[in-house]
């Protein structure tokens, strides 16, 4: 049996979170402390499928976090708490990365514009 | 399994990074380096670009492999259309990243 | 410990936040990938990842 690792996902693209949320539960199913960091971004549109995703990691002892201090829209802090996303500050989540034995930065970088309709969801 | 100190582990998330991908593993055989290779999500296109295939013969086939429910996710078939030169049992979960997070020394993200 | 910073693009205000208190009490090593070239280029790269005790793989 291999060790279980402390491991974070840090997703900056809107587009990836989901994906990412997935790929953390991946690793929690494998025996990891698998948690996902959520910068910058207010969450998508929360299917059934990634609220299940969420309650499962936690119940593997990982986390779903949103990082508070790098969204400025007030609505999308409160959209996110709604949701059930955990917040914690950027200084909280390095002190927690100091301790990780794992960082795994996930997707492209934040995106430079809103969502169209096509793909605001 | 102990990790092994000479594999660099490479997660693959995004789509963007095909000559880097295949410039990191050339480096890393020049240097006598194994690697082992997972494609995740919107980097599953990958196979789709010209040089896939050439990065398919470099890399033994337990140490690559593409996330099959991404592929169908993207509009892809698992069973009729398998990239380049690459095999049924490359088609995997993501419990291959978990075999890269346990096996190798160290470890990447593109 | 020492720490490689691989970055594949130019790090924004929160990445550097970030890589500062990670290297506190560490010796950090840094890589720009969207600099790299030559294969002389993802040689250094390679030389790093192996000499490093992790690396990081900034978005």
């Amino acid at each position: 049996m291999s060790e279980s690792l402390k491991i974070y996902f840090l997703i900056a693209n809107r587009i990836y979170i989901t994906d990412a949320i997935r790929s953390t539960l991946g690793q929690a199913i494998e025996n990891h402390y698998s948690h996902a960091c959520i910068f910058y971004q207010k969450m998508p549109k929360l299917t059934d499928y990634v609220k299940e995703n969420m309650e499962w990691i936690r119940d593997m002892e990982g986390d779903v976090f949103y990082v508070v201090d790098t969204i400025e829209d007030e609505e999308a802090k409160k959209y996110n708490e709604e949701v059930g996303l955990t917040p914690i500050t950027l200084e909280e989540l390095a002190q927690k990365l100091k301790e990780a034995d794992v960082i795994i930065p996930y997707g492209l970088p934040r995106q430079k514009h809103d969502p169209p309709p096509a793909c605001a969801d | 399994m102990s990790k092994d100190p000479d594999k660099l582990g490479i997660f693959v998330t995004t789509p963007q990074y095909m000559t880097p991908l295949l410039k990191i593993t050339e480096a890393a055989q020049r240097a006598g380096k194994k690697v082992k290779i997972f494609l995740t999500f919107k980097a599953i296109h990958l196979t789709k670009h010209s040089e896939f295939a050439k990065l398919v013969k470099m890399v033994p086939e337990d140490d690559l492999a593409i996330c099959a429910d991404s592929y169908v996710c993207e509009g892809f078939d698992v069973d009729t259309d398998i990239p380049a030169g690459m095999t049924p049992k490359q088609m995997r979960t993501q419990a291959f990243h978990g075999e890269i997070l346990s096996q190798c020394g160290k470890y990447i993200v593109l | 410990m020492k720490i490689l910073h691989l970055y594949k693009n130019e790090p924004n205000e929160e990445v550097k936040k970030l890589v500062a208190i990670l290297n506190e009490g560490n010796e950090a090593l840094e890589f720009k990938l969207y600099e790299a070239k030559e294969d002389q280029d993802y040689d250094k790269l390679i030389q790093l990842i192996f000499e490093a005790d992790k690396t990081i793989s900034w978005w």
